[in-house]
C-alpha cells in the first residue's frame, strides 16, 4: 500500500473509530500504515517548506485550488469564532461559548467539505471531516495540545493522498499552516483553551511542536545565512520582526505575549535549545526525532487520533493486515449513534478495574439515578476492557 | 481589578486522568525508539516494570516502628536542609534518600484523616511555584509560628517540584506538628510521568531515582484532615462510596491513587452547580452537587468542606452556599493565568480571612543550568 497516495477510485472510506486504548495499541500504531503515512508527509512538508525561507506575508492565495478550498472553509471557521463570542465571566480555563463554537463547526462542516470538494470525490468526507473536525482542540475538556495539531496535519496529508494538492510547493505548506495556526492561537486565546496533556514547562511548548519543526526548517538551509540563529529566538524584538514569515519564531513569539515570568522558567527545552544548539538543521532535525517520540509514541497524545479505512487505516505497514482491534469498537458505536455526533472525541476510557456501586442510602434524586446509570454503563465498559486484557493474555 | 464571584459551572478541567502504565517511561522511550521488538525488548519491559513498581525506591525498607524522634543531629541536618532549599537549590540524591527515609516514619503513623487545631493556615495547589511558596510563607506568616495544612498538589507544571516537595517534607519532618501535608491527585506515579515531576527529575538528577523516592513517599501522604471536628479538608472532593468521616479513617491509603472508588475520589471530585452526583470531565472522581455537600456536612456535623483542585481566579472560590470553598495557592499558574493565590487563615474562633497574593518578584537573573536536550546531542 502507498504510502503518499490513496488507491483511488478502489479505496473505501469510512467514519474514523478509536483504536489506541492503551500501552500495546500505542505499540501497534508504530506498525500501521496510518502512521508510517502520518511520517512520510511529516518529512514532505518539512522538505517542502525548507525551501520556503521568506514567504509573503500577505499572500492570500495559492496557484492549486485545494489549498484556497482549505485556506477558505478555515476562513469560515474563524468567522464562526466572531460569532461566537465568550461568555461573560471570571477568566480562566475553558471559556463554555467554545462548546458552542465546536458544536457549530460540527454542524457545518460535512456541507463546506462537500463544496470543497469535487462530486465525485464527496464520499472521503465522513473520514476527512473527523480529521479536520478534531483539529481544534475538545470540545470536551476545552484543551488544545499536539495531538490537535497532528489532526490537521493528517487533514492536509488526507488531501494529498487524493491529490489534490499537485506540484505542491513550500509556500503552499506556508499558506496552509500559517491559516490553521492563525486562527487557533486565536482559539486558545478566546476560549482560554488549556494546555491539553501538559508536561508544564517540561514539554517543549503548551499547545505545539509542528511548528517549531516547520520554523526551523524553512531556516536549516541558510544555515548561517540565516536572518536569525537559534540562539536570537531569545531576542524578543527579533522574534517580533520575524513572526510572520517564519514558523518557529511565530511559537516563541505567542509564548513571549501568553507567559510571564523568565523565559528560561517557563520554557527550559527551547531556552536549552537555543542557547546549546547552534544550527538550525539540527534543530529539525532534533525536534522531528523528538515528535516521533514525545507525540507520536505517547498514549496520552495518540489515544485521540482515531482510525478510517481510507486515508489511516489500521493496517499493518509489513503485509497489510488488520492490526488488533477490541470489543470496544462496538461500544464506541453504540455510544457515537447515541451522542448523535458521530466521529466525535470520547473522553479516554478509564483503566479497567472494578467499581462498586455506591452504598445504600445516597439520597434519592433523579439526577442520581441518571448518573449512576450513566456510571454503572462505564462500570460495563470496565468490564470490557478487563475482559480485552485477557484475551490479549 | 473587578472579578466577578466565580462559578463553578464554568471550572476548568486541570488535570485528565489518561491510564498510562508503568512500563510507559518517557526517557527509556527515547532510548528505545530505534529498537525492533524483539525479545530482548520484552525482558527490558519487564525490568524496568519492576524499577517502577511502588517501593522499589527502597526508602520504605526498614521502616521504624515508632514516630521520629528528632535528635539534635536530625535537627541540625534538617535545618541545613532547609537552609540550603530556601535557596531554591535541590538537596542531592543521598540526601533525598535520607529525608525521605525520615518522612516516612512521620508520615506512616498519620492517621486518613489528620485531627488539626486551630488556629491553622489552609493552603491550595502549589504545581513547583517554588518562589511563590516562598511568598506563601512570607504573607501567612513563617513556619513553626503558624500552623500550616496544606491540601496537595506540590508537583508537576512548574519549574520548581523538586524544591517544592523537597522543601515542605523538610519542613514537615522538622516540625510535624505544625505542618500537614495531605496528597494531591498529582502526587502519583501516573500522573507524575505525564505533567512534568518525572521529566524534570530526570533534568536535574539525570535518572528517575528521585522520582520513585518521593512517589513512594507520596503513598505515605494522608489524604484528609479534619480542623477541630469541623472543617474537612481534602485536596479533591466527595466520593458516592464515603457518607461519613468514618469510613475515610478506614481506608487503605498507603498505595498509587487507584484509578477508581473512594481514595481516587477524594483526590479528583470537583463540585458542580448541577445537584446530585456526576460524571467527572477529568475523567476520575465525580462532580457532586450542592445537596450532596449539604448531606455530607449535616450528617458529619461539620461547618465546611474545604479543597483545592481547581484554578479560582481570585484564589478562592466559595460554592454551594458556603458549604464548599475552593483555595488555590500558585498565582498566575502555568505561567500564563493571570489568577491570583490565597490562603485561608483560621483562627482560635473559628473566623476564617483569605490573604490574597500574587507571583513573587524575583531579584536578579534565576540560576537555570544549561543543556542539550537529549533529542539535539
Amino acid at each position: 500500500m502507498s504510502l503518499d497516495r490513496v488507491d483511488w477510485p478502489h479505496a473505501t472510506f469510512s467514519t474514523p473509530v478509536k483504536r489506541i486504548f492503551d500501552t500495546q495499541t500505542t505499540l501497534d500504531f508504530q506498525s500501521s500504515l496510518a502512521i508510517h503515512r502520518i511520517k512520510y508527509h511529516l518529512h514532505k512538508y518539512t522538505t517542502l517548506i525548507s525551501h520556503c525561507s521568506d514567504p509573503d506575508p500577505h499572500a492570500t492565495a495559492s496557484s492549486i485550488a485545494m489549498v484556497n478550498g482549505l485556506m477558505g472553509v478555515l476562513d469560515k471557521l474563524a468567522h464562526l469564532i466572531d460569532e461566537t463570542p465568550p461568555l461573560p465571566g471570571p477568566r480562566r480555563y475553558g471559556n463554555l461559548a467554545c462548546r458552542e463554537w465546536h458544536h457549530k463547526l460540527d454542524e457545518r462542516l460535512p456541507q463546506w467539505l462537500q463544496e470543497m470538494l469535487p462530486s465525485e470525490y464527496h464520499e472521503v468526507v465522513p473520514e476527512l471531516q473527523y480529521y479536520l473536525g478534531n483539529s481544534f482542540g475538545s470540545s470536551t475538556r476545552l484543551d488544545y495540545g499536539t495531538g490537535h495539531e497532528l489532526s490537521f496535519m493528517a487533514t492536509v496529508a488526507a488531501l494529498d493522498m487524493l491529490g489534490m494538492f499537485p506540484h505542491m510547493r513550500g509556500a503552499d505548506v506556508f499558506l496552509l499552516f500559517n491559516k490553521y495556526y492563525t486562527i487557533m492561537r486565536r482559539l486558545i486565546l478566546t476560549y482560554t483553551l488549556e494546555p491539553a496533556g501538559s508536561h508544564g514547562v517540561w514539554g517543549l511548548d503548551d499547545h505545539f511542536h509542528l511548528v517549531y519543526i516547520l520554523g526551523s526548517s524553512q531556516w536549516q538551509l541558510l544555515d548561517a545565512q540565516a536572518p536569525l540563529q537559534p540562539r536570537e529566538i531569545l531576542d524578543k524584538s527579533l522574534v517580533r520582526e520575524y513572526k510572520d514569515t517564519n514558523f518557529y519564531c511565530q511559537g516563541i513569539n505567542f509564548i513571549n505575549e501568553v507567559k510571564m515570568g523568565p523565559f528560561e522558567e517557563h520554557s527550559p527545552i527551547l531556552y536549552d535549545i537555543a542557547v546549546t544548539v547552534p544550527r538550525w538543521s539540527k534543530v529539525c532535525k532534533g525536534l522531528l526525532k523528538m515528535y516521533s517520540v514525545e507525540v507520536l509514541k505517547k498514549f496520552p497524545v495518540v489515544q485521540h487520533f482515531w482510525f478510517g479505512t481510507g486515508f489511516f487505516p489500521w493496517v499493518n505497514i509489513q503485509n497489510g493486515t488488520d492490526l488488533p482491534v477490541f470489543e470496544e469498537k462496538e461500544e464506541e458505536s453504540i455510544e457515537q449513534a447515541n451522542a448523535g455526533s458521530p466521529g466525535r472525541e470520547q473522553t479516554s476510557t478509564r483503566f479497567p478495574t472494578s467499581t462498586s456501586m455506591p452504598p445504600p442510602g445516597v439520597p434519592p434524586s433523579g439526577n442520581n439515578i441518571n448518573y449512576l446509570l450513566s456510571h454503572q454503563n462505564q462500570s460495563h465498559r470496565n468490564q470490557t476492557s478487563f475482559s480485552r486484557d485477557r484475551l490479549r493474555r | 481589578m473587578d472579578m466577578e464571584i466565580d462559578d463553578p459551572m464554568h471550572g476548568s478541567d486541570e488535570d485528565q486522568l489518561s491510564p498510562t502504565l508503568d512500563e510507559d517511561m518517557n526517557s527509556d522511550d527515547g532510548k528505545n525508539n530505534t529498537k525492533a521488538r524483539s525479545n530482548d525488548e520484552d525482558t527490558d519491559e519487564e525490568l524496568e516494570d519492576f524499577n517502577f513498581k511502588p517501593g522499589s525506591s527502597g526508602i520504605a525498607d526498614h521502616k521504624s516502628s515508632k514516630p521520629l524522634k528528632l535528635t539534635n543531629t536530625n535537627i541540625n541536618q534538617l535545618d541545613q536542609w532547609i537552609e540550603h532549599l530556601s535557596k531554591c537549590e535541590p538537596l542531592s540524591e543521598d540526601d533525598v534518600a535520607r529525608l525521605c527515609k525520615m518522612a516516612v516514619d512521620v508520615l506512616q503513623f498519620e492517621e486518613n484523616v489528620k485531627p488539626i487545631n486551630v488556629p491553622v493556615t489552609i493552603c491550595g495547589d502549589v504545581h513547583g511555584q517554588f518562589h511563590d511558596l516562598l511568598e506563601l510563607f512570607k504573607i501567612g506568616g513563617p513556619c513553626p509560628d503558624t500552623n500550616y495544612l496544606f491540601m496537595g498538589d506540590y508537583v508537576d507544571r512548574g519549574y520548581y517540584s523538586v524544591e517544592t516537595v523537597s522543601y515542605l517534607v523538610a519542613m514537615k519532618v522538622r516540625y510535624p506538628h505544625r505542618i500537614t501535608i495531605l496528597r494531591g491527585n498529582h502526587e502519583s506515579r501516573q500522573i507524575t510521568q505525564v505533567y512534568g515531576f518525572y521529566d524534570e527529575c530526570l533534568r536535574k538528577y539525570g535518572s528517575a531515582n528521585v522520582w520513585k523516592m518521593f512517589t513512594d513517599l507520596f503513598d505515605y501522604f494522608p489524604v484528609t484532615a479534619l480542623v477541630d471536628n469541623k472543617i474537612f479538608c481534602l485536596h479533591g472532593g466527595l466520593s458516592p462510596m464515603i457518607e461519613t468521616i468514618d469510613q475515610v479513617r478506614d481506608l487503605n491509603r498507603i498505595q498509587e491513587v487507584p484509578h477508581e472508588g473512594p481514595m481516587c475520589d477524594l483526590l479528583w471530585s470537583d463540585p458542580d452547580d448541577r445537584g446530585g452526583w456526576g460524571i467527572s470531565p477529568r475523567g476520575a472522581g465525580f462532580t457532586f452537587g450542592q445537596d450532596i455537600s449539604e448531606q455530607f456536612n449535616h450528617t458529619n456535623d461539620l461547618s465546611l468542606i474545604a479543597r483545592a483542585h481547581q484554578l479560582v481566579m481570585e484564589g478562592y472560590s466559595w460554592s454551594h452556599q458556603q458549604n464548599v470553598v475552593t483555595i488555590f495557592s500558585a498565582p498566575n499558574y502555568c505561567y500564563r493565568c493571570g489568577n491570583q493565590a490565597a490562603i485561608m487563615e483560621v483562627d482560635e474562633n473559628h473566623n476564617r480571612q483569605f490573604l490574597q497574593y500574587d507571583p513573587s518578584v524575583r531579584p536578579g537573573e534565576p540560576t537555570v543550568t544549561r543543556k542539550t536536550p537529549d533529542y539535539f546531542l
